[in-house]
């Protein structure tokens, strides 16, 4: 199974919870880290970056939740992604405050609506500060990437 | 997150250097690309005498072409030795199209053919013209010129070739300007190195040892390429005293290219630019021949074409984006840009993304090199007073992008002022177009 890992970090947190789902993925996971510029230029030089998503198998999208929505560097990302229609996609989002996890499932709801993807999985962690990024959670999170493994070889 | 930190502890004004991870790697070479495109126009005013037609044979170095008017018209060369498939319409990396030749290379790797022009002592101004090396003659030849200033900071923040090419030629770079000063008889020459580049500063001085005709001086701060005035103004007043007489910018490029002119007689072929942005592996230093194509630079460099999805001529902050990688690097082309971006402003979630009113922050202001208001320019270009935008300066603007960079509206102040300056360029008298041209070859 090939899988593409996206995220969105600014303070880590999310960036630590997207390495323990790609440890739950297992291998064939290529992780790229969304760190884009304001006028939205990558900055960074990343190997495995791409706007397609039509050699792989599962798309897996992290981002922290911002007023209550994905981030708009996500939200442009998926957007624009192309061979999205039909595609098993995982979304794990971060954020301060727990009220905003229904808030923030509905707009990747309606996001992921728009592309006609396939929405097989949802996690939200709450961190504040960093400082509530607990162990359980992380555990948590590599739990859920090793569920959207298993439910990727149970649909195979 | 910029809101949460004190003012003092936000973005800075200038944007971050990126020029370190680049910082004492040697420059490579890529003399051997497929095609070339040797562009012969500059703007479409140019005039230019083509003495090749398509299916001739060609050898890198070999006259093709004059272009200006005489006096001071400049020979173009043939960077790479093979045949010239058309001539045709091409895209210039400034922004407009002008004709080129498209030479496919035949493998052969010949040196480069001389020029037909007295060389060493004896070289004069003819040698310079028959090298093709773009200065600015008629002012030089005129004999009021007392100083050469060469501006060796480097503006851009990820670029790094001025440095580069004053570590690794510093000799050449000196040698440049002594042939440049005995040529035009101009007495005294200063060099404006950032005090940060100590290797440098050091290489300079080390070549100079001996007569005390050329000024190394030292700056904190980095000065755009087009804000020469300013340099003058803020540099030589203090480090030599007052300044009498005229002062000329020199592009520090062309130096490396004087010297080997009026040494061996080597035409300007070739130059070094850095390659760099995220779409870009490891970015780097190149020495290429004129009229490489963007894309097989890109290439070379280890990039995946189809992922870089904007390419800029210049750096981040003054550079040109190009709507295709089929432009040819130009003599002066600093460096490339191979960005992968993605656009922010499309649809309601990356609002805070888009434009915004002017909330009077005035950073741009204070960024400014040459103290103009550019917010209240940019206001008046769009609402088409272009006569009052002039009259609040809008022709002192050097096109740094500064204020494009601080602005929390995101307002496009550097594009806007400067679509209005090549609007007014273009609708200026007759008289006025040389000083457009001149400005199209500093930028």
């Amino acid at each position: 199974m090939k899988s593409l890992l996206v995220y969105v970090s600014k303070t880590g947190n999310t960036e630590k919870v997207a390495r323990r789902v790609a440890k739950g993925l297992g291998d064939g996971t290529d992780v790229v880290r969304l760190d884009l510029s304001p006028e939205g230029v990558l900055k960074n030089y990343q190997p495995g970056f791409t706007l397609d998503a039509g050699s792989y198998d599962l798309c897996c999208l992290g981002a922290w939740v911002m007023v209550m929505k994905v981030h708009p560097f996500m939200a442009a990302f998926i957007r624009q992604i192309k061979n999205l229609e039909g595609k098993k996609v995982a979304v794990f989002l971060t954020g301060g405050a727990t009220f905003s996890r229904g808030h923030a499932y509905e707009d990747v709801i309606h996001l992921l609506g728009e592309k006609k993807a396939d929405l097989i999985g949802f996690s939200y962690t709450t961190t504040l500060l960093g400082l509530t990024m607990t162990r359980k959670k992380l555990d948590r999170a590599e739990e859920f990437g090793r569920e959207m493994k298993r439910k990727m070889e149970e649909a195979a | 997150m910029d809101g949460f930190w004190p003012t003092f502890m936000r973005r800075k004004p200038t944007p971050p250097r990126l020029v370190e991870r680049l910082a004492g790697k040697p420059a490579q070479e890529f003399f051997n690309p497929r095609t070339v495109i040797i562009p012969l126009q500059e703007t479409v005013q140019t005039v230019f005498g083509c003495s090749v037609k398509a299916r001739d044979e060609v050898k890198a170095g070999q006259k093709i072409c004059e272009k200006g008017t005489s006096p001071y018209a400049l020979a173009v060369h043939a960077s790479i030795s093979g045949t010239i498939r058309e001539i045709d319409s091409f895209f210039h990396p400034n922004g407009c199209y002008g004709t080129g030749v498209l030479i496919e290379a035949d493998g052969r790797e010949e040196p480069c053919q001389k020029i037909s022009a007295p060389t060493g002592s004896e070289a004069n101004m003819d040698t310079l013209l028959q090298a093709g090396i773009p200065l600015e003659y008629e002012a030089l030849a005129e004999g009021k010129v007392e100083t050469l200033l060469v501006n060796g900071t480097e503006f851009e923040p990820y670029l790094n070739v001025k440095h580069q090419i004053i570590e690794e030629q510093a000799a050449e770079v000196i040698g440049g300007v002594r042939a440049l000063m005995r040529i035009f008889s101009v007495s005294k020459a200063a060099v404006v190195v950032e005090r940060k580049q100590r290797k440098a500063i050091q290489a300079l001085e080390k070549c100079i040892a001996g007569p005390q005709d050329i000024t190394v001086v030292p700056s904190l701060k980095s000065y755009p390429p087009t804000a020469e005035r300013v340099v003058i103004g803020e540099i030589l007043k203090k480090g030599n005293g007052k300044t009498e007489g005229e002062v000329l910018p020199v592009d520090l490029a062309f130096l490396p290219a004087v010297y080997e002119a009026v040494q061996d007689g080597m035409p300007f072929v070739e130059r070094m630019i850095t390659v760099a942005g995220s779409g870009v592996p490891d970015p780097r230093n190149l020495k290429v021949r004129i009229g490489t194509t963007f894309d097989e630079i890109i290439v070379h460099c280890g990039a995946n074409p189809e992922g870089v999805t904007q390419i800029v001529m210049g750096g981040g902050l003054m550079g040109i984006s190009q709507p295709t990688g089929q432009v040819p690097v130009t003599q002066t082309t600093p460096g490339i840009l191979a960005l992968v971006t993605i656009g922010l402003t499309h649809g309601r979630q990356s609002r805070m993304y888009e434009e915004g009113p002017c909330v009077r922050c005035a950073k741009c202001v204070d960024v400014c090199p040459v103290s103009i208001v550019p917010t209240t320019i940019a206001a008046y270009c769009r609402k088409g007073r272009f006569e009052a935008a002039e009259e609040s300066g809008l022709s002192v603007c050097v096109d740094c992008g500064l204020c494009s960079y601080v602005c929390p509206a995101r307002i496009p102040l550097a594009q806007i002022l400067k679509e209005a300056r090549s609007r007014n360029a273009l609708r200026a008298p007759a008289n006025q177009s040389s000083g457009n041209n001149e400005e199209c070859q500093t930028v």
